[in-house]
């Protein structure tokens, strides 16, 4: 099935540049790995989000879900 | 001081315009910074008395290894809350921490009141009390720049000074120093107005040779190679703090419309990435920090008719994008700024300040109060109305800015809408809907901060809520950033500044500290903080929490009030069992040199 990653500015260097993308991924397949198809190696991981919510990397996913790979909130 | 057994204790007495100096050696067992300051104030508080009473005092101090190491930046204030009325304890950077440690002195007490206005000069061998009449109702870049003019040493010097807000006495008043830093949170602003006190300047031009240079020198080439290597503090300098708002708003952690939402539609266009490419013009760093997070926005402004126009630099950073952007609807940077701007010129805590309007604005949607009252028709994206309520925030026209002056939990008492009055124990709440993490840890935190225990950075990390986990992790960081804090390191740095680090750097210096003594002054410096509380009358089973938070989903899901609270209780629960620790243990014996 198809599912869309969005990859924050700092990560594209794993992505060839590329910012929004499709990847291919088996049924019922986890956040992990689409990911993992991706490139993305886990360490350069920070905040998963779909639809304006923290997900983690067990995550199930649908056919046409898209996942938002983030920065790691940071402050004081 | 180091290479000193003391703590040398600059005590300012503005009825008599009198100083003394102590050299503490008691206070080596708080280390510095937060510690010695904790105690000073313990000292000298009057919890009988308005936290505006000229009897309070106002504490400064830095640690035992500012700006000798990189990134140990800051200097700490402390004093009771005129917003909250219990503990008030802020840090801001700049100048302020080099120079005092160069002027010769490790803490100052200020106390009393100046019968006309002034301001205090304090160099070296010498501190002076001038009259600052014609600086009173003068903005903070104003009376910065008549006492640049006029005070000598440049460059060696920090002016530290209140705005018209702070003069009268607007219980979240900031202090601003040297330009782009304040000690924002809590009210000290209202303070320094009380005691009829506009502003500080300080010079240190002495020299405070190492003695072990090669020891130190290794330590230091270390920190130095971690600060400005590692990809977070890289983070720090390109875009900055604003780096949050993307994965706020794309996870619902952004507090948006008096967090009526928890995403905002325009969050991409005010995000950190829109700030640098369309306003961001100079990155500035705090005296002794190699990284320079200080993030300047520039926008224009028509001063006059026919196309006249002057250019406005101001520093941003995403708590303030937060409580003068997503808070209030504001849709595009420029406009943001331009609120920023005038934030700062009449000297308000840039969060309480947006978070009140938050309140206020919502407050007026309801029919709580009318038009009338508000003047300008305050409504989410309206910059204009804002900017102006700003500044009737500052100088208080009618009942109605008068009580938002107080904060929004003063403000809602008087005319309702306490369940969406975004506050935590009377403290405006931070940029944070990220779970538990984000609404216990500044509710038991000492200050009320999101900064005491970083709480919000735990909703991220935690992959499932355990209880029992959230609460020990928001106790231990809390203990812990009281050891950071002695020191006083800038709170961004804090994953350099591992205990392993800490010990080397203090050791390289003169102490003969262990791991087992710093656990030690940490929990100290807390008991001292509780003690203080208690004094004050704070009961930390009492702090109600508005509903709004429970209304609205966080990053993490919708929150139950009722874990909320039990989270609380379990915090309390360690709370008792450290105090009552306390209670039991002699007099701390002296730790270090």
């Amino acid at each position: 099935m198809r599912v869309f990653l969005e990859v924050a500015s700092g990560l594209t260097r794993y992505t060839q540049g590329q910012s929004l993308f499709e990847v291919e991924v088996s049924p019922n397949a986890t956040v992990e790995e689409a990911i993992h198809k991706a490139g993305i190696p886990e360490e350069a991981l920070g905040l998963l989000a779909m639809n304006r919510q923290k997900v983690d990397l067990d995550q199930t996913l649908q056919e046409d879900d898209r996942v938002m790979i983030l920065p790691l909130i940071m402050g004081g | 001081m180091i290479y000193e057994d003391y703590i040398k204790v600059l005590y300012i007495d503005l009825n008599k315009k009198q100083i003394r100096i102590e050299h503490r050696k008691d206070l080596k067992a708080y280390l510095g910074g937060v510690g010695v300051a904790s105690k000073l104030l313990e000292e000298t508080i009057h919890p009988e008395l308005d936290p505006l009473d000229e009897g309070q005092p106002i504490i400064f101090a830095i640690g035992a290894a500012s700006t000798v190491y990189p990134v140990v930046t800051k200097t700490v204030a402390m004093f009771r809350s005129p917003l909250t009325g219990e503990l008030g304890e802020c840090y801001a950077g700049g100048r302020m921490a080099l120079t005092l440690l160069l002027s010769g002195y490790d803490a100052l007490v200020i106390q009393g009141k100046s019968e006309d206005p002034c301001y205090i000069s304090i160099k070296r061998n010498n501190v002076e009390f001038k009259d600052a009449r014609a600086l009173w109702g003068m903005s903070n870049s104003e009376v910065g720049r008549f006492i640049r003019e006029r005070e000598s040493g440049g460059g060696k010097r920090s002016i530290v000074r209140i705005g018209p807000a702070g003069e009268r006495l607007s219980r979240y008043a900031c202090v601003c120093v040297d330009t782009y830093r304040h000690f924002g949170r809590l009210g000290l602003g209202a303070v320094f107005g009380s005691k009829n006190l506009k502003a500080l300047s300080i010079i240190g031009d002495r020299n405070l040779p190492i003695k072990d240079f090669k020891g130190y020198f290794k330590v230091y080439q270390d920190i130095y190679k971690r600060v400005t290597e590692t990809e977070i503090m890289a983070k720090y300098h390109d875009i900055g703090t604003p780096l949050n708002i993307a994965p706020l708003n794309a996870s619902g952690g952004l507090p948006t419309k008096n967090l009526r939402q928890n995403a905002f539609e325009y969050g991409d266009d005010v995000s950190g990435e829109a700030f640098a490419k369309t306003n961001l013009v100079r990155k500035v760093a705090c005296t002794g920090c190699p990284v320079g997070c200080i993030h300047i926005g520039h926008f224009r402004r028509e001063f006059d008719e026919g196309y006249e126009y002057e250019a406005i630099n101001v520093c941003y950073d995403y708590e303030l994008i937060f409580s003068l952007g997503t808070f209030l609807g504001i849709k595009t940077p420029e406009e943001i700024l331009q609120i920023i701007d005038v934030v700062e010129q009449m000297g308000l805590d840039a969060i309480s300040a947006g978070v009140v309007l938050g309140w206020a604005t919502e407050a007026l949607m309801r029919g709580l109060v009318t038009q009338e009252q508000t003047i300008v028709p305050l409504a989410f994206g309206d910059a204009k109305s804002y900017m102006t309520a700003v500044e009737y925030i500052a100088c208080q026209p009618n009942d109605f800015y008068h009580a938002l002056a107080q904060g929004a939990d003063f403000a809602s008492d008087q005319y309702g809408g306490k369940d969406f009055a975004m506050t935590f124990a009377k403290n405006e709440m931070p940029g944070y809907h990220t779970g538990y993490g984000s609404i216990v840890g500044p509710a038991v935190g000492a200050r009320h901060s999101h900064l005491c225990n970083g709480g919000y950075a735990l909703d991220q990390s935690m992959k499932v809520l355990d209880k029992q986990k959230l609460v020990d992790a928001i106790f231990a960081e809390e203990k812990e950033r009281c050891v950071l804090n002695s020191l006083v390191i800038c709170l961004f740095a804090r994953k350099v500044y591992d205990r392993p680090t800490i010990l080397a750097a203090l050791n390289s210096i003169g102490h003969n500290l262990t791991d087992e003594d710093l656990t030690a002054i940490g929990e100290r410096i807390y008991r001292t903080k509780l003690r203080i509380k208690k004094s004050l009358g704070f009961n930390q089973l009492e702090v109600k929490l508005p509903k709004r938070f429970f209304e609205t989903p966080s990053m993490t899901g919708e929150l139950d009030e009722k874990i909320a609270y039990e989270l609380i209780a379990m915090y309390q629960q360690k709370v008792d069992e450290l105090m009552a620790a306390d209670e039991s243990q002699p007099t701390p014996a002296v730790s270090g040199s």
